[in-house]
Protein backbone atom coordinates (compact mmCIF):
# COMPACT_ATOMS: atom_id res chain seq x y z
CA UNK A 1 0.00 0.00 0.00
CA UNK A 2 1.31 3.35 -0.83
CA UNK A 3 1.23 6.22 2.01
CA UNK A 4 -0.53 9.37 2.03
CA UNK A 5 2.85 10.74 1.50
CA UNK A 6 3.92 9.12 -1.03
CA UNK A 7 0.66 9.43 -2.93
CA UNK A 8 0.93 13.10 -2.57
CA UNK A 9 5.37 12.48 -4.15
CA UNK A 10 3.74 10.65 -6.88
CA UNK A 11 0.90 13.12 -7.98
CA UNK A 12 3.75 16.12 -7.34
CA UNK A 13 6.23 14.39 -9.46
CA UNK A 14 3.49 13.50 -12.35
CA UNK A 15 2.52 17.30 -12.67
CA UNK A 16 5.62 18.58 -12.38
CA UNK A 17 7.46 16.14 -14.68
CA UNK A 18 4.72 14.02 -16.72
CA UNK A 19 2.12 16.50 -17.67
CA UNK A 20 2.62 18.71 -20.70
CA UNK A 21 0.19 20.22 -22.54
CA UNK A 22 0.10 21.78 -26.07
CA UNK A 23 -2.17 24.41 -26.94
CA UNK A 24 -4.32 24.74 -29.92
CA UNK A 25 -2.85 26.38 -32.73
CA UNK A 26 -3.92 29.90 -32.87
CA UNK A 27 -5.25 29.82 -29.34
CA UNK A 28 -2.16 32.54 -28.74
CA UNK A 29 -2.96 34.61 -31.52
CA UNK A 30 -6.98 34.66 -30.65
CA UNK A 31 -6.04 35.67 -27.10
CA UNK A 32 -3.59 38.23 -27.55
CA UNK A 33 -5.97 39.61 -30.17
CA UNK A 34 -8.83 39.61 -27.52
CA UNK A 35 -7.17 40.85 -24.85
CA UNK A 36 -5.30 43.74 -27.17
CA UNK A 37 -9.17 44.98 -28.12
CA UNK A 38 -10.17 44.47 -24.87
CA UNK A 39 -7.47 47.24 -24.40
CA UNK A 40 -8.42 49.06 -27.09
CA UNK A 41 -12.29 49.38 -25.67
CA UNK A 42 -10.80 50.90 -22.56
CA UNK A 43 -9.44 53.36 -24.18
CA UNK A 44 -5.94 53.12 -22.83
CA UNK A 45 -3.29 53.64 -25.28
CA UNK A 46 0.41 54.01 -24.06
CA UNK A 47 3.65 53.62 -26.00
CA UNK A 48 6.10 50.90 -24.65
CA UNK A 49 9.08 48.68 -25.50
CA UNK A 50 8.39 45.38 -25.45
CA UNK A 51 10.45 42.63 -23.49
CA UNK A 52 11.94 39.38 -24.55
CA UNK A 53 11.27 36.20 -22.06
CA UNK A 54 14.46 35.97 -20.77
CA UNK A 55 13.26 35.00 -16.83
CA UNK A 56 12.35 32.70 -14.50
CA UNK A 57 13.84 30.49 -17.29
CA UNK A 58 17.51 30.71 -15.19
CA UNK A 59 16.90 28.20 -12.89
CA UNK A 60 15.85 25.90 -16.14
CA UNK A 61 18.53 26.10 -17.63
CA UNK A 62 20.93 23.35 -15.89
CA UNK A 63 22.73 21.09 -18.16
CA UNK A 64 22.18 18.36 -15.63
CA UNK A 65 18.27 18.90 -16.99
CA UNK A 66 19.35 17.78 -20.53
CA UNK A 67 21.80 15.28 -19.23
CA UNK A 68 19.32 13.58 -17.65
CA UNK A 69 16.57 13.96 -20.41
CA UNK A 70 19.46 12.26 -22.40
CA UNK A 71 20.08 9.45 -19.57
CA UNK A 72 15.76 9.05 -20.45
CA UNK A 73 16.87 8.40 -23.97
CA UNK A 74 18.94 6.15 -23.61
CA UNK A 75 17.12 4.10 -20.93
CA UNK A 76 15.13 3.17 -23.34
CA UNK A 77 18.05 0.99 -24.97
CA UNK A 78 18.50 -0.65 -21.88
CA UNK A 79 14.99 -1.86 -21.03
CA UNK A 80 15.79 -4.91 -22.29
CA UNK A 81 15.02 -6.63 -18.01
CA UNK A 82 13.55 -9.84 -17.23
CA UNK A 83 13.30 -13.01 -19.48
CA UNK A 84 12.19 -16.73 -19.22
CA UNK A 85 13.06 -19.61 -21.08
CA UNK A 86 15.26 -19.84 -24.51
CA UNK A 87 14.20 -20.25 -27.94
CA UNK A 88 17.25 -21.34 -30.95
CA UNK A 89 16.60 -19.78 -34.07
CA UNK A 90 18.19 -19.60 -37.42
CA UNK A 91 18.71 -15.95 -37.01
CA UNK A 92 21.98 -15.14 -34.69
CA UNK A 93 22.26 -12.58 -32.78
CA UNK A 94 25.96 -12.38 -33.01
CA UNK A 95 25.61 -11.08 -36.64
CA UNK A 96 24.00 -7.98 -35.61
CA UNK A 97 26.66 -7.78 -33.10
CA UNK A 98 29.36 -7.75 -35.68
CA UNK A 99 27.87 -5.92 -38.29
CA UNK A 100 27.13 -2.57 -35.93
CA UNK A 101 30.83 -3.04 -34.62
CA UNK A 102 32.54 -0.23 -36.72
CA UNK A 103 29.52 2.45 -36.25
CA UNK A 104 30.79 5.90 -36.91
CA UNK A 105 27.76 7.84 -36.80
CA UNK A 106 23.46 7.63 -35.82
CA UNK A 107 20.80 9.22 -36.37
CA UNK A 108 17.90 8.66 -33.83
CA UNK A 109 14.39 9.28 -33.09
CA UNK A 110 12.52 8.31 -30.00
CA UNK A 111 9.23 8.50 -29.07
CA UNK A 112 8.25 8.83 -25.69
CA UNK A 113 4.89 7.70 -25.24
CA UNK A 114 1.95 6.05 -26.92
CA UNK A 115 0.54 9.37 -27.66
CA UNK A 116 3.86 10.36 -29.74
CA UNK A 117 4.05 6.96 -31.52
CA UNK A 118 0.41 7.58 -33.20
CA UNK A 119 1.23 11.50 -33.38
CA UNK A 120 4.64 11.18 -35.10
CA UNK A 121 6.25 13.41 -32.41
CA UNK A 122 9.52 12.19 -31.39
CA UNK A 123 12.78 13.67 -30.12
CA UNK A 124 15.87 13.40 -32.41
CA UNK A 125 20.03 13.32 -32.17
CA UNK A 126 22.28 13.13 -34.18
CA UNK A 127 25.71 11.56 -32.83
CA UNK A 128 28.67 10.91 -34.57
CA UNK A 129 32.06 8.92 -32.92
CA UNK A 130 35.56 10.09 -33.85
CA UNK A 131 37.37 6.56 -35.80
CA UNK A 132 38.47 5.24 -33.11
CA UNK A 133 35.00 5.06 -31.92
CA UNK A 134 35.17 8.01 -29.11
CA UNK A 135 32.36 10.57 -28.57
CA UNK A 136 32.61 13.19 -30.46
CA UNK A 137 29.89 15.32 -31.36
CA UNK A 138 25.99 15.67 -31.07
CA UNK A 139 23.00 17.35 -31.95
CA UNK A 140 19.79 16.83 -30.03
CA UNK A 141 16.10 17.95 -30.49
CA UNK A 142 13.83 17.42 -27.56
CA UNK A 143 10.14 18.08 -28.86
CA UNK A 144 8.40 18.15 -25.12
CA UNK A 145 10.24 19.07 -21.59
CA UNK A 146 8.40 20.49 -19.24
CA UNK A 147 10.39 23.98 -20.09
CA UNK A 148 9.51 23.71 -24.02
CA UNK A 149 11.46 22.56 -26.84
CA UNK A 150 15.00 22.15 -27.18
CA UNK A 151 17.91 21.83 -29.35
CA UNK A 152 21.26 21.03 -28.04
CA UNK A 153 24.23 20.86 -29.63
CA UNK A 154 27.94 19.81 -28.15
CA UNK A 155 31.12 19.51 -28.92
CA UNK A 156 34.87 19.78 -28.29
CA UNK A 157 33.13 20.21 -24.48
CA UNK A 158 31.00 22.92 -25.07
CA UNK A 159 27.29 22.90 -24.92
CA UNK A 160 25.02 25.13 -26.77
CA UNK A 161 21.62 24.84 -25.33
CA UNK A 162 18.48 26.62 -27.67
CA UNK A 163 15.25 27.28 -25.39
CA UNK A 164 13.45 27.87 -28.47
CA UNK A 165 9.82 29.22 -26.82
CA UNK A 166 12.18 31.03 -24.47
CA UNK A 167 14.32 32.99 -26.74
CA UNK A 168 17.57 31.56 -25.53
CA UNK A 169 20.74 30.01 -25.57
CA UNK A 170 22.94 29.23 -23.09
CA UNK A 171 27.08 28.30 -23.48
CA UNK A 172 28.61 26.21 -21.20
CA UNK A 173 31.24 24.37 -20.90
CA UNK A 174 30.41 21.14 -18.68
CA UNK A 175 32.26 18.38 -18.00
CA UNK A 176 29.54 16.49 -16.26
CA UNK A 177 27.74 16.69 -20.09
CA UNK A 178 30.62 15.45 -21.91
CA UNK A 179 30.61 12.23 -19.26
CA UNK A 180 26.95 11.92 -19.67
CA UNK A 181 26.80 12.17 -23.21
CA UNK A 182 29.57 9.88 -24.00
CA UNK A 183 27.51 7.60 -21.81
CA UNK A 184 24.39 8.22 -23.34
CA UNK A 185 26.66 7.59 -27.05
CA UNK A 186 27.97 3.98 -25.95
CA UNK A 187 24.43 3.06 -24.74
CA UNK A 188 23.16 4.23 -28.30
CA UNK A 189 25.51 1.96 -29.80
CA UNK A 190 23.23 -0.72 -31.43
CA UNK A 191 25.78 -3.43 -31.17
CA UNK A 192 25.99 -2.75 -27.07
CA UNK A 193 21.76 -3.12 -26.68
CA UNK A 194 22.57 -6.54 -29.11
CA UNK A 195 25.70 -7.52 -26.84
CA UNK A 196 23.40 -6.84 -23.95
CA UNK A 197 20.81 -9.39 -25.62
CA UNK A 198 23.48 -11.79 -26.32
CA UNK A 199 24.71 -12.29 -23.37
CA UNK A 200 21.59 -12.24 -21.70
CA UNK A 201 20.11 -15.07 -24.08
CA UNK A 202 23.94 -16.90 -23.54
CA UNK A 203 23.60 -16.61 -19.54
CA UNK A 204 19.75 -18.44 -19.74
CA UNK A 205 18.03 -15.03 -18.49
CA UNK A 206 15.93 -14.21 -21.22
CA UNK A 207 13.05 -15.80 -23.62
CA UNK A 208 13.98 -14.49 -27.31
CA UNK A 209 11.95 -14.92 -30.18
CA UNK A 210 13.29 -14.34 -33.82
CA UNK A 211 11.07 -14.29 -36.64
CA UNK A 212 13.02 -13.88 -40.20
CA UNK A 213 10.91 -11.56 -42.39
CA UNK A 214 8.27 -13.74 -44.87
CA UNK A 215 8.15 -10.60 -47.35
CA UNK A 216 11.28 -9.73 -49.23
CA UNK A 217 12.33 -6.04 -47.77
CA UNK A 218 10.99 -7.25 -44.22
CA UNK A 219 12.59 -6.91 -40.93
CA UNK A 220 14.00 -9.53 -38.61
CA UNK A 221 12.26 -9.21 -35.28
CA UNK A 222 13.96 -10.02 -31.94
CA UNK A 223 10.72 -10.47 -29.28
CA UNK A 224 11.29 -10.52 -25.68
CA UNK A 225 8.50 -11.25 -23.18
CA UNK A 226 8.50 -10.13 -19.81
CA UNK A 227 5.60 -9.61 -17.56
CA UNK A 228 3.99 -6.39 -18.54
CA UNK A 229 5.01 -7.04 -21.53
CA UNK A 230 7.68 -7.63 -24.60
CA UNK A 231 10.70 -5.58 -26.34
CA UNK A 232 10.49 -6.13 -29.92
CA UNK A 233 14.08 -5.32 -31.86
CA UNK A 234 13.75 -4.97 -35.52
CA UNK A 235 17.44 -5.51 -37.52
CA UNK A 236 17.33 -4.80 -41.09
CA UNK A 237 18.33 -8.45 -42.41
CA UNK A 238 21.05 -7.13 -45.15
CA UNK A 239 22.91 -4.99 -42.67
CA UNK A 240 22.23 -6.95 -39.95
CA UNK A 241 21.82 -3.90 -37.92
CA UNK A 242 19.15 -2.84 -35.46
CA UNK A 243 16.47 0.28 -36.94
CA UNK A 244 14.00 0.13 -34.26
CA UNK A 245 12.92 -0.96 -30.93
CA UNK A 246 9.73 -0.98 -29.31
CA UNK A 247 8.37 -1.41 -25.70
CA UNK A 248 5.04 -2.63 -25.76
CA UNK A 249 2.94 -3.07 -22.69
CA UNK A 250 -0.41 -5.29 -22.58
CA UNK A 251 -3.48 -3.63 -22.91
CA UNK A 252 -6.29 -5.93 -22.44
CA UNK A 253 -5.41 -9.14 -25.36
CA UNK A 254 -3.34 -6.04 -27.30
CA UNK A 255 0.09 -5.05 -27.33
CA UNK A 256 0.34 -1.23 -27.40
CA UNK A 257 3.63 0.59 -28.43
CA UNK A 258 4.74 2.92 -25.06
CA UNK A 259 8.23 3.64 -26.05
CA UNK A 260 10.01 3.53 -29.61
CA UNK A 261 12.95 4.20 -30.68
CA UNK A 262 14.14 4.09 -34.42
CA UNK A 263 17.49 4.16 -35.44
CA UNK A 264 19.18 5.08 -39.47
CA UNK A 265 21.82 7.01 -40.78
CA UNK A 266 24.75 4.16 -39.87
CA UNK A 267 28.11 5.67 -41.12
CA UNK A 268 26.14 7.68 -43.43
CA UNK A 269 28.27 11.18 -43.31
CA UNK A 270 26.81 14.26 -41.26
CA UNK A 271 26.81 18.01 -42.50
CA UNK A 272 29.39 19.84 -39.62
CA UNK A 273 26.47 22.14 -39.43
CA UNK A 274 24.29 20.01 -37.75
CA UNK A 275 26.39 20.00 -34.82
CA UNK A 276 26.04 23.76 -35.05
CA UNK A 277 23.18 25.95 -33.99
CA UNK A 278 23.42 27.76 -36.98
CA UNK A 279 21.66 31.30 -37.37
CA UNK A 280 19.03 32.03 -34.46
CA UNK A 281 16.63 34.46 -34.70
CA UNK A 282 17.20 37.86 -33.77
CA UNK A 283 15.47 38.01 -30.29
CA UNK A 284 17.13 35.20 -29.07
CA UNK A 285 19.12 35.98 -26.06
CA UNK A 286 22.51 34.33 -25.75
CA UNK A 287 24.22 33.72 -22.38
CA UNK A 288 27.86 32.96 -23.45
CA UNK A 289 29.16 31.49 -20.11
CA UNK A 290 32.19 29.80 -21.35
CA UNK A 291 34.01 32.70 -23.43
CA UNK A 292 33.71 35.03 -20.58
CA UNK A 293 33.94 34.95 -16.64
CA UNK A 294 30.75 34.67 -15.19
CA UNK A 295 30.14 35.56 -11.20
CA UNK A 296 32.13 35.68 -8.36
CA UNK A 297 34.76 33.96 -7.00
CA UNK A 298 33.76 32.24 -3.56
CA UNK A 299 37.54 32.29 -2.54
CA UNK A 300 38.21 31.60 0.66
CA UNK A 301 34.34 32.84 1.84
CA UNK A 302 31.76 30.04 3.06
CA UNK A 303 29.05 29.81 0.62
CA UNK A 304 26.77 31.92 2.60
CA UNK A 305 29.62 34.63 2.45
CA UNK A 306 29.50 34.39 -1.25
CA UNK A 307 26.20 34.45 -1.56
CA UNK A 308 25.78 37.54 0.20
CA UNK A 309 28.48 38.93 -2.06
CA UNK A 310 26.62 37.94 -4.96
CA UNK A 311 23.94 39.55 -4.60
CA UNK A 312 25.22 42.74 -2.40
CA UNK A 313 27.43 42.97 -5.51
CA UNK A 314 24.82 42.25 -8.19
CA UNK A 315 22.43 45.02 -6.89
CA UNK A 316 24.84 47.65 -6.50
CA UNK A 317 25.71 47.18 -9.84
CA UNK A 318 22.58 48.01 -11.09
CA UNK A 319 22.50 51.26 -8.59
CA UNK A 320 25.47 52.13 -10.46
CA UNK A 321 23.85 51.35 -13.77
CA UNK A 322 26.88 48.84 -14.82
CA UNK A 323 24.76 46.93 -16.18
CA UNK A 324 27.81 45.09 -17.66
CA UNK A 325 29.11 43.61 -14.45
CA UNK A 326 25.20 42.74 -12.99
CA UNK A 327 25.03 40.56 -16.23
CA UNK A 328 28.16 38.66 -15.35
CA UNK A 329 26.74 38.35 -12.02
CA UNK A 330 23.52 37.48 -13.68
CA UNK A 331 23.97 34.22 -15.86
CA UNK A 332 25.83 36.57 -18.89
CA UNK A 333 23.01 38.28 -19.50
CA UNK A 334 24.10 40.80 -22.16
CA UNK A 335 24.19 44.51 -21.00
CA UNK A 336 22.37 45.88 -23.65
CA UNK A 337 19.48 43.70 -22.36
CA UNK A 338 19.37 44.32 -18.93
CA UNK A 339 19.53 48.13 -19.41
CA UNK A 340 16.19 47.24 -21.53
CA UNK A 341 14.79 45.10 -18.80
CA UNK A 342 15.30 47.79 -15.97
CA UNK A 343 14.82 50.84 -17.75
CA UNK A 344 11.45 51.50 -16.05
CA UNK A 345 13.12 51.92 -12.79
CA UNK A 346 16.54 53.75 -10.99
CA UNK A 347 17.64 51.23 -8.46
CA UNK A 348 18.66 53.44 -5.45
CA UNK A 349 19.84 52.03 -2.50
CA UNK A 350 20.18 48.60 -0.50
CA UNK A 351 17.94 48.92 2.13
CA UNK A 352 18.89 45.20 3.88
CA UNK A 353 20.68 41.94 3.12
CA UNK A 354 18.60 38.93 4.75
CA UNK A 355 19.37 35.29 6.08
CA UNK A 356 21.08 32.84 3.07
CA UNK A 357 18.28 30.15 2.82
CA UNK A 358 18.08 27.34 0.35
CA UNK A 359 16.65 27.54 -2.80
CA UNK A 360 12.63 27.09 -2.98
CA UNK A 361 13.61 24.49 -5.66
CA UNK A 362 15.82 22.18 -4.30
CA UNK A 363 16.38 20.50 -7.68
CA UNK A 364 18.67 23.57 -8.40
CA UNK A 365 20.59 22.94 -5.46
CA UNK A 366 21.08 26.85 -5.57
CA UNK A 367 20.45 29.27 -2.47
CA UNK A 368 18.51 32.41 -2.03
CA UNK A 369 18.64 35.42 -0.17
CA UNK A 370 15.80 38.45 0.55
CA UNK A 371 17.44 41.68 -0.38
CA UNK A 372 15.52 45.37 -0.01
CA UNK A 373 15.89 47.09 -2.56
CA UNK A 374 14.48 50.68 -3.12
CA UNK A 375 13.68 52.00 -6.62
CA UNK A 376 12.23 55.17 -7.90
CA UNK A 377 9.59 54.72 -11.07
CA UNK A 378 11.98 55.96 -13.94
CA UNK A 379 9.43 59.03 -15.12
CA UNK A 380 6.98 59.01 -12.21
CA UNK A 381 9.28 59.15 -9.33
CA UNK A 382 7.60 57.22 -7.22
CA UNK A 383 9.72 55.47 -4.61
CA UNK A 384 8.83 51.87 -3.56
CA UNK A 385 11.00 49.13 -1.73
CA UNK A 386 10.70 46.01 -3.25
CA UNK A 387 11.90 42.32 -1.76
CA UNK A 388 13.88 40.34 -4.49
CA UNK A 389 15.02 36.77 -3.55
CA UNK A 390 17.93 36.18 -6.21
CA UNK A 391 18.67 32.80 -6.71
CA UNK A 392 22.44 31.95 -6.46
CA UNK A 393 24.65 28.85 -6.90
CA UNK A 394 27.80 27.83 -8.64
CA UNK A 395 27.92 28.17 -12.40
CA UNK A 396 27.84 25.24 -14.38
CA UNK A 397 31.62 24.13 -15.08
CA UNK A 398 33.00 26.55 -12.36
CA UNK A 399 32.19 25.66 -9.64
CA UNK A 400 34.43 28.16 -7.80
CA UNK A 401 32.38 30.82 -9.30
CA UNK A 402 29.20 31.70 -8.10
CA UNK A 403 26.23 34.09 -9.97
CA UNK A 404 22.50 34.56 -9.81
CA UNK A 405 20.01 31.79 -12.02
CA UNK A 406 16.82 32.88 -10.92
CA UNK A 407 14.43 34.99 -8.30
CA UNK A 408 15.22 38.33 -10.24
CA UNK B 1 10.16 38.72 -8.31
CA UNK B 2 11.82 42.12 -9.85
CA UNK B 3 10.11 41.91 -13.30
CA UNK B 4 6.65 41.06 -11.82
CA UNK B 5 7.20 44.40 -9.47
CA UNK B 6 8.09 46.05 -13.36
CA UNK B 7 5.22 44.52 -15.10
CA UNK B 8 2.61 45.68 -12.36
CA UNK B 9 4.44 49.05 -12.58
CA UNK B 10 4.14 49.23 -15.95
CA UNK B 11 0.22 47.71 -16.37
CA UNK B 12 -1.33 50.32 -13.47
CA UNK B 13 0.33 52.44 -15.97
CA UNK B 14 -1.85 51.21 -18.54
CA UNK B 15 1.00 49.42 -21.17
CA UNK B 16 -0.48 47.02 -23.48
CA UNK B 17 2.90 45.51 -23.81
CA UNK B 18 3.02 44.95 -20.32
CA UNK B 19 -0.04 43.12 -20.31
CA UNK B 20 1.27 40.64 -23.16
CA UNK B 21 4.43 40.00 -21.73
CA UNK B 22 2.20 39.03 -18.81
CA UNK B 23 0.40 36.74 -20.89
CA UNK B 24 3.76 35.03 -22.53
CA UNK B 25 4.95 34.71 -18.87
CA UNK B 26 2.34 32.93 -17.56
CA UNK B 27 0.18 31.27 -19.91
CA UNK B 28 1.88 27.64 -20.10
CA UNK B 29 1.09 27.50 -16.43
CA UNK B 30 -2.61 28.70 -16.34
CA UNK B 31 -3.70 26.22 -19.24
CA UNK B 32 -1.51 23.59 -17.15
CA UNK B 33 -3.84 24.43 -14.40
CA UNK B 34 -6.99 25.21 -16.45
CA UNK B 35 -6.67 21.74 -18.16
CA UNK B 36 -6.02 19.87 -15.21
CA UNK B 37 -8.91 21.51 -12.95
CA UNK B 38 -11.40 20.64 -15.88
CA UNK B 39 -9.57 17.87 -18.28
CA UNK B 40 -10.54 19.58 -21.40
CA UNK B 41 -8.38 21.45 -23.17
CA UNK B 42 -10.95 23.52 -25.45
CA UNK B 43 -12.83 24.50 -22.17
CA UNK B 44 -9.42 25.33 -20.41
CA UNK B 45 -8.48 27.55 -23.18
CA UNK B 46 -11.71 29.35 -22.80
CA UNK B 47 -11.33 29.84 -18.79
CA UNK B 48 -7.69 31.01 -19.80
CA UNK B 49 -8.66 33.67 -22.70
CA UNK B 50 -11.35 34.90 -20.35
CA UNK B 51 -9.59 35.25 -17.47
CA UNK B 52 -6.75 37.31 -19.14
CA UNK B 53 -9.50 39.50 -21.26
CA UNK B 54 -11.23 40.16 -17.45
CA UNK B 55 -7.72 41.00 -16.42
CA UNK B 56 -7.18 43.12 -19.38
CA UNK B 57 -10.51 45.21 -18.63
CA UNK B 58 -8.76 46.33 -15.64
CA UNK B 59 -5.37 47.85 -17.24
CA UNK B 60 -4.90 51.57 -15.80
CA UNK B 61 -8.14 51.08 -13.91
CA UNK B 62 -6.89 49.31 -11.19
CA UNK B 63 -3.48 49.07 -9.08
CA UNK B 64 -2.42 45.70 -8.81
CA UNK B 65 -0.21 44.98 -5.54
CA UNK B 66 0.97 41.70 -4.18
CA UNK B 67 1.97 38.76 -6.11
CA UNK B 68 0.87 38.75 -9.45
CA UNK B 69 1.02 35.15 -10.09
CA UNK B 70 -1.34 34.56 -7.23
CA UNK B 71 -3.82 37.44 -8.84
CA UNK B 72 -3.46 35.39 -11.98
CA UNK B 73 -4.46 31.80 -10.68
CA UNK B 74 -7.36 33.30 -8.45
CA UNK B 75 -8.74 34.30 -11.82
CA UNK B 76 -8.28 30.96 -13.69
CA UNK B 77 -9.31 29.35 -10.19
CA UNK B 78 -12.64 31.12 -10.06
CA UNK B 79 -13.78 30.97 -14.12
CA UNK B 80 -12.44 27.30 -13.99
CA UNK B 81 -15.00 26.28 -10.91
CA UNK B 82 -17.66 28.60 -12.72
CA UNK B 83 -17.71 26.82 -16.01
CA UNK B 84 -17.18 23.44 -14.09
CA UNK B 85 -20.69 24.32 -11.83
CA UNK B 86 -22.49 25.85 -15.35
CA UNK B 87 -21.68 22.46 -17.14
CA UNK B 88 -22.84 19.99 -14.04
CA UNK B 89 -25.90 21.94 -13.55
CA UNK B 90 -26.70 21.59 -17.31
CA UNK B 91 -26.55 17.88 -16.45
CA UNK B 92 -26.72 16.47 -20.22
CA UNK B 93 -23.46 14.95 -20.37
CA UNK B 94 -20.83 15.09 -17.23
CA UNK B 95 -17.84 16.90 -17.77
CA UNK B 96 -15.29 13.20 -16.98
CA UNK B 97 -17.39 11.61 -19.85
CA UNK B 98 -17.37 14.64 -22.02
CA UNK B 99 -13.79 14.51 -21.46
CA UNK B 100 -13.12 10.50 -22.23
CA UNK B 101 -15.35 11.22 -24.98
CA UNK B 102 -13.07 14.27 -26.15
CA UNK B 103 -10.09 12.97 -25.32
CA UNK B 104 -10.36 10.04 -27.95
CA UNK B 105 -10.33 12.59 -30.84
CA UNK B 106 -7.71 14.80 -29.82
CA UNK B 107 -4.96 15.19 -33.11
CA UNK B 108 -1.68 16.14 -32.90
CA UNK B 109 -2.04 19.78 -33.10
CA UNK B 110 -5.23 19.78 -30.46
CA UNK B 111 -3.82 17.95 -27.67
CA UNK B 112 -2.66 17.57 -24.29
CA UNK B 113 0.05 15.45 -24.29
CA UNK B 114 -0.57 12.56 -21.60
CA UNK B 115 1.65 9.77 -20.34
CA UNK B 116 0.22 6.60 -19.07
CA UNK B 117 0.45 7.55 -15.28
CA UNK B 118 -0.85 11.13 -16.39
CA UNK B 119 -3.68 9.03 -17.38
CA UNK B 120 -4.25 6.65 -14.29
CA UNK B 121 -4.10 10.09 -12.52
CA UNK B 122 -6.01 11.53 -14.32
CA UNK B 123 -8.86 9.61 -13.93
CA UNK B 124 -8.61 9.25 -10.57
CA UNK B 125 -8.73 13.16 -9.76
CA UNK B 126 -12.03 12.45 -11.68
CA UNK B 127 -13.26 10.67 -9.15
CA UNK B 128 -13.03 13.47 -6.55
CA UNK B 129 -15.43 16.00 -5.74
CA UNK B 130 -14.00 19.31 -7.14
CA UNK B 131 -13.19 21.20 -3.96
CA UNK B 132 -10.84 18.28 -3.34
CA UNK B 133 -10.05 18.15 -6.69
CA UNK B 134 -8.48 22.00 -6.87
CA UNK B 135 -7.10 21.87 -3.57
CA UNK B 136 -4.77 19.12 -4.55
CA UNK B 137 -3.77 20.89 -7.87
CA UNK B 138 -3.35 23.90 -6.72
CA UNK B 139 -1.04 22.63 -3.96
CA UNK B 140 0.51 19.67 -6.04
CA UNK B 141 0.50 21.18 -9.64
CA UNK B 142 0.76 25.37 -8.39
CA UNK B 143 2.70 24.80 -5.36
CA UNK B 144 -0.20 27.30 -3.85
CA UNK B 145 0.15 27.23 0.35
CA UNK B 146 -2.82 25.95 2.01
CA UNK B 147 -3.10 29.42 3.63
CA UNK B 148 -3.68 31.63 -0.17
CA UNK B 149 -6.11 28.75 -1.39
CA UNK B 150 -8.45 28.86 1.83
CA UNK B 151 -8.57 32.85 0.59
CA UNK B 152 -9.41 31.56 -2.57
CA UNK B 153 -11.78 29.18 -1.48
CA UNK B 154 -13.06 31.79 1.05
CA UNK B 155 -13.17 28.81 3.70
CA UNK B 156 -10.80 28.05 6.73
CA UNK B 157 -7.51 26.56 6.09
CA UNK B 158 -8.41 23.57 8.31
CA UNK B 159 -10.88 23.38 6.18
CA UNK B 160 -8.35 23.32 2.94
CA UNK B 161 -6.01 20.55 4.67
CA UNK B 162 -8.97 18.42 5.18
CA UNK B 163 -9.60 18.47 1.75
CA UNK B 164 -6.49 18.14 0.71
CA UNK B 165 -6.18 14.87 3.44
CA UNK B 166 -9.17 13.58 2.09
CA UNK B 167 -8.21 14.06 -1.35
CA UNK B 168 -5.41 12.41 -1.24
CA UNK B 169 -6.40 9.59 0.72
CA UNK B 170 -8.96 8.84 -2.11
CA UNK B 171 -6.43 8.94 -3.91
CA UNK B 172 -4.66 6.44 -2.27
CA UNK B 173 -7.51 4.23 -2.38
CA UNK B 174 -8.24 4.73 -5.99
CA UNK B 175 -3.88 4.27 -7.51
CA UNK B 176 -3.50 1.70 -5.23
CA UNK B 177 -5.45 -0.40 -6.96
CA UNK B 178 -5.00 0.55 -10.34
CA UNK B 179 -0.86 0.29 -9.42
CA UNK B 180 -1.00 -3.12 -8.29
CA UNK B 181 -2.33 -4.51 -11.22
Amino acid sequence: MRSVKKIEKYVQNIYTNKFQVTMTNNFDERVISNIMNTVEEQKTKMSTTNQTNIWRIIMNNRITKFAAAAVVLAAVVLSITIFDNTVQEAYAIEQSIKASHTVETLHIRIYRSSEAVANGQYDEAYVKYDPSGKFESARMYFAQPPDGPKTIVWSNNVAKAWMHSKKKVVIIREPKMAREMEEMAVQLDPKRTLQNLYEMQQKGEQDVKITEPEEEGGLITIEVVHDKGRDVFYVDPESKLLVRFEKQILNGQDYVVTNAMEISGYNEPIDENVFTLGDLPKDVVVLDQVSQEIGLAQGNLSDDEIVVEVATQFFQALIDEDYAKAGLLWGGIPPERIKTIFHVVKFLRIVSIGKVVPHSNPLTGGLSIPCEIEMEHAETGERMTETINPGIRKVEGSPDRWSIFSGI
Amino acid sequence: MLEDTLLKLRFNRGDRDALRRIYEKYKDDLLKLAVALLNDISLAEDVVNDSFVSFAQSIGEIRLRGNLKSFLTTCVVNHARNVYRARQRKKTVGIDQAVAVKSNSIGPQQSAIFNEEYQLLKNAMAELPYEQRETIILHCLNGTKFRPIAKLQNVSVNTVKSRYRYGLDKLRSLLNSEMEK
